[in-house]
């Protein structure tokens, strides 16, 4: 009987065992025990299993909560970004003849306009037109050469692909802005000078004002805000735990007592006074045996 | 009065006590015994309030010492139920 009393006290928590597992088998040592007592021993050890998992539970549920809650307030105090795009082609003139242009000619004549348009000075007149008013705080701050490079240009992009017939030459125009119609006026406007400088230049895909924003994906920075809360309160949790645990053991030694834990530690024996702690107690209980 | 962490506090506030001596205390005066499961889930759950501490010891047996904080909770309990065993006395009482 005393036999499996002692199997039932080894599925105690090892945190558990560890505070109380010496005094317990004192106590199972010295009480006289009965088979009442097996079934008591083991419930005992399934609480607190249980309950330290439900702490864990616990503490992951309200720090994911509050991880989310953070999140979805840096989600919702991030201001809305809106793509606005177009396909254009430009189409081969004499593509069924033997005079007509290779692709490669083809995708030079997109990269020429492309390069034309997005040049630093049609970019500042763009910011300067009234009719787009773009960047009117950054203009308060920089001067407008810094914003079309700095700013501007990392929000508009136009990216040539293939058509698939590999006679004509599609390329998509695509501009990030906090406004989707000032993203749409603009995208029109780029629209309008590629066909001002080439006749050829067709519309695969006119330029819609954008439905909804593709920048921030709020539901994903939530998502990550709970997960990293869950981690981070489970971490804690388990952090405080090693070191209430060290506290508990070593807060009522004598000061000769934790230097002597720490010259053990420090001699290389052990990794750190909760391993000594520990190795003490393994040592006390085979004593017992 | 069954609850094993009453039964505990009313155990130490006679004096420090170790397992054993609890569970003989409480069988004693109370007339329950206490499974070692039960009893160290008590002192597992007291201590975590902080109603009672243990004291160093020289061997296995480590003594606990009932706190200012657990002998309050003791004396709001013992308080509670002595109105619920007065009550149950006057109605108890032959009309």
């Amino acid at each position: 009987m005393k036999r499996w009393i002692r199997w039932a006290a080894r599925l105690y928590p090892p945190d558990w065992r560890l505070r109380y597992g010496g005094e317990f088998d004192a106590l199972l040592d010295a009480a006289g025990l009965q088979w009442s007592d097996v079934a008591d021993v083991f419930r005992g050890a399934v609480k607190m299993r249980m309950t330290a998992m439900m702490s864990y539970k616990k503490t992951a549920l309200l720090a994911g909560l509050a991880g989310a809650v953070i999140a979805g307030g840096i989600a919702f105090s991030i201001h809305d970004v809106w793509a606005c795009n177009a396909t254009l082609v430009l189409q081969n003139p004499a593509a069924e003849s033997a005079s007509g242009l290779s692709h490669r000619e083809l995708l030079q004549q997109v990269l020429q306009m492309t390069t034309e348009i997005l040049s630093r000075d049609n970019l500042i007149a763009l910011i300067n037109n009234p009719q787009f008013d773009l960047y009117p705080k950054e203009r308060e701050r920089y001067p407008v050469q810094q914003i079309a490079e700095n700013t501007m240009r990392r929000q508009l992009h136009v990216v040539p692909f293939g058509t698939g017939d590999g006679r004509d030459q599609a390329f998509q125009i695509s501009f990030q802005y906090p406004d989707r119609v000032k993203a749409l006026a603009v995208v029109q406007e780029l629209v309008f000078e590629f066909h001002a400088r080439s006749r050829s230049v067709g519309i695969l895909e006119k330029p819609q004002r954008p439905e909804f924003p593709t920048y921030p994906v709020r539901s994903s920075i939530i998502l990550i805000g709970l997960l990293a809360g869950m981690l981070t309160g489970m971490l804690a949790l388990a952090i405080w735990r090693r070191t209430r645990q060290y506290a508990v053991v070593t807060m009522s030694l004598p000061k000769e007592d934790k230097q002597f834990i720490d010259s053990q530690v420090a001699a290389g024996s052990y990794r750190n006074a909760d391993e000594y702690i520990r190795a003490l107690i393994r040592a006390e209980g085979a004593r017992h045996k | 009065m069954t609850d094993p962490t009453l039964l505990v506090l009313a155990s130490l506030a006679e004096g420090d006590k170790h397992g054993y001596a609890m569970m003989d205390d409480i069988e004693k005066f109370a007339g329950v015994r206490l499974g070692p499961g039960t009893l160290y889930g008590a002192i597992t759950r007291l201590e975590e309030r902080q109603w009672i501490r243990g004291l160093e010891s020289d061997d296995r047996r480590r003594p606990y010492q009932i706190t200012g904080a657990g002998r309050e909770y003791l004396e709001e309990q013992v308080a509670g139920l002595s109105r619920v065993v007065k009550t149950a006395r006057e109605r108890l009482k032959p009309a």
